[in-house]
């Protein structure tokens, strides 16, 4: 058997291999199949579904339960509060992010380098990204995948000349169905479920879902496997204890589950560096309604991004939303919603993304993570001009009314009311956000000093567990982080298969 | 024997299906949340003050849809955040009386009285005052907007678009590049 549902893992109950891998997005994924590829038996551990891509459809209400976290209301608390979401399924938050995939820029791989040493720099990592940027087929869009929404942005950003520029988005012929956060219905974003997964597969690895990592087994100070409860996905209860040993455990459940497990342990909650540099690159809606139909739902989400403001951390990019989601976002309730859903085909979707200024942290109270995470005065600022800018560009472009992410101004209906923003925005509690980059909590490092983990991924605290996901960042990425997780997860792999002999001894 | 099992769940993993809303890829959807009559209609009365009216498609059986489909997404949260939510019902449900001096709860109100107060607790300052209607709101819209009748009202034909990309893309992948008429365009000053 090669995928294991709830039902077949309650039936073995203990399982072995030389690396398990604890979960199967952009890190666990990589590191798994360039594990198994190298010779090692490997099994992934994964809390959510399997779900092909025949199984993935636009519809939300639908989707979200099968692949999303706790259906997607996790929510980062603090001031102000931030929702948040991430992938539970196959494929993790792969499946469902926009599939952007950007290297750092380069200040950060500059900032790396001098901190952690060449390896960590531009021409350090260069070849894990070229790998992972050949697997996933990270290109610009066809034309014949845009949608008008990107026209306008990318016409708009002309217009007031800003440097704007086409993403590049892991994706095989995209032809722009725009249900990236639902699952790609054609196959062509190349999440890990249709690119590292099947390598891993083809390698002979073999991979537990339903099955929800609760415990690491930690004996004679190595870590020598985990246990996990089944989730039964008919009833959604805990169900049997499941034993899954191995010689190496490789975590890469997301940055703040990632801590989670790690914090039960007293010899690990020492290092005050786990849980802390919590960075999540909190970004705000802002939307805008057409005198003409402009259906953002047709043609591909994030086809580019303005970058003129990169130096002042604001980037600001196009990123259309199903209704169910769009109606959310939308101030007021009732028929109020209702007049502003009903032009639905008139309405794009832009975001404002923050480059993190301070960072916040994981804790775990009752078995939970609970992150907390407060944005600044500088961060805050930075949202008010984003806005602002965003609002600008689709005035410029012709918008009849901008819908704007404060609680307290809601709407504008012309550049003349722009200046209300400054005017009216004293208090960060105002600001809705929202966040999909949760990022840094088991940094890495040269000492313990000031880091979780060295620069092989292995926790300084626990020989044997490795860390492969965002939260290996030493700092933000100040773009979308895909592809930096699948390159510092094959990074930890090279350096697990490089040691192999060594593992394989200690069993 | 491995290994062909292996490519044949490769094969399955990649190929595009007919986007439909309830596939059957194995995977059973848990029932709808248990909760009691008291809960039910603290529910049913913030339903019926946040969703919209007028011409807005709203008719009983949809609203049961919506209503099970919210059960269903409790099931797939954490139980504390389940049940989080539900207390906030609850309390939105006795709000008028313990907050607003209303002599009746949300459901003994009309809409617009429900509205009203709905109203003054969007616009608070107090920011843990404006989140108790956060998850409400996004539990509810997030299964009403999402049901065909109000798809077909706003125009928003998602299935049909996609089951056209998916073709799209199989003609691309076996006879190469696309046509200038696969371009999407709907507004000609923008081309």
């Amino acid at each position: 058997m090669i995928i294991y549902k709830q039902k077949d893992s309650a039936r073995e109950r203990e399982f072995s291999a030389e690396v398990v891998v604890v979960g199967t997005g952009a890190g666990g994924a990589v590191a798994g199949a360039l594990l198994a590829e190298a010779g090692f038996d490997v099994i992934f551990v994964e809390e959510g579904g399997y779900h092909p891509t025949s199984s993935f459809s636009p519809y939300l209400a639908e989707s979200q339960p099968r692949l999303y976290r706790d259906n997607g209301t996790t929510v980062i608390m603090g001031n102000p509060p931030i929702p948040f979401a991430e992938g539970r399924c196959v494929g993790g938050s792969t499946v469902i992010n926009g599939g952007m995939a950007w290297r750092p820029i380069s200040e950060v791989l500059d900032t790396w380098e001098n901190e952690l040493g060449y390896e960590m720099g531009e021409k350090g990592l260069d070849p894990y990204f070229t790998e992972v940027e050949e697997t996933i087929h990270a290109k610009k869009q066809a034309p014949y995948s845009i949608g008008d929404d990107n026209r306008i942005m990318k016409k708009g950003a002309e217009k007031l000349g800003w440097e704007y520029l086409d993403n590049v988005r892991a994706q095989d012929r995209c032809v722009g169905a725009n249900s990236c956060i639902v699952g790609c219905p054609t196959g062509a974003k190349q999440s890990t479920l249709v690119s590292y997964i099947p390598r891993a597969f083809e390698a002979g690895a073999r991979c537990l879902t339903e099955l929800r990592v609760d415990e690491l087994i930690i004996e004679g100070g190595r870590c020598r496997g985990v246990i996990g409860r089944g989730v039964n996905p008919a009833t959604r209860q805990d169900e049997e204890r499941v034993i899954v040993r191995g010689r190496i455990v490789i975590l890469a459940a997301g940055a703040i589950q990632t801590p989670n497990i790690l914090l039960q342990y007293r010899s690990l909650r020492k290092n005050k560096n786990l849980g802390g540099n919590f960075l999540c690159h909190p970004n705000a809606k802002v939307v805008s309604r057409f005198p003409y139909d402009v259906k953002g739902w047709q043609g591909v989400s994030q086809g580019g991004q303005i970058r003129e403001f990169r130096d002042e951390g604001i980037v600001l990019a196009e990123n259309f939303i199903p209704p169910a989601v769009m109606a959310a976002q939308i101030h007021g309730h009732g028929d109020e919603v209702w007049e502003t859903m009903r032009h639905y085909n008139r309405l794009i979707a832009c975001g404002v993304l923050v480059e993190d200024t301070r960072p916040g942290r994981v804790t775990r109270s009752f078995g939970r993570p609970n992150a907390r995470y407060n944005i600044t005065k500088i961060d805050h600022e930075r949202f008010l001009k984003g806005v602002e800018l965003l609002a600008r560009l689709h005035f410029e472009m012709g918008a009849e009314k901008v819908y704007l992410p404060f609680s307290n101004l809601t709407s504008i209906e012309s550049p003349d009311q722009l200046p209300l923003i400054k005017k009216t925005q004293r208090s960060r509690s105002s600001l809705e956000l929202f966040t999909v980059h949760m990022m840094g909590t088991a940094r890495m490092g040269l000492s313990r000093r000031d880091s979780v983990v060295n620069l092989d991924g292995e926790l300084w605290d626990l020989p044997g567990c490795f860390v492969a996901d965002a939260s290996l960042f030493p700092t933000a990425v100040g773009t979308n982080p895909q592809v930096t997780i699948m390159a510092l997860a094959a990074k930890v792999a090279e350096r697990i298969a490089g040691k192999r002999a060594a593992f394989l001894a200690t069993a | 024997m491995r290994k062909r099992r292996a490519l044949e769940r490769i094969e399955e993993m990649r190929r595009p299906g007919k986007a439909l809303r309830h596939p059957d890829d194995g995977y059973p959807i848990a029932p709808p949340y248990p909760v009691g009559p008291k809960t039910e209609r603290a529910i049913r009365s913030v339903m019926r003050v946040l969703l919209p009216e007028g011409d807005a498609p709203r008719n009983p059986e949809l609203d049961e849809r919506v209503y099970r489909q919210m059960l269903v997404s409790l099931q797939y949260m954490s139980k504390s955040t389940a049940q989080g939510i539900l207390s906030v019902f609850h309390l939105l449900e006795w709000i008028p009386v313990t907050r607003f001096g209303r002599p009746s709860r949300l459901s003994k109100l009309s809409r617009d009285e429900g509205s009203e107060i709905f109203r003054t607790i969007e616009s608070s300052p107090l920011l843990p005052v404006r989140l108790l209607l956060l998850a409400p709101k996004a539990l509810i819209f997030s299964s009403y907007f999402d049901q065909p009748e109000v798809h077909e009202a706003l125009g928003y034909e998602p299935r049909k678009f996609t089951l056209d990309r998916i073709a799209l893309r199989q003609r691309i992948i076996e006879h190469g590049d696309a046509d200038e008429e696969d371009e999407i365009h709907h507004t000609e000053a923008l081309r």
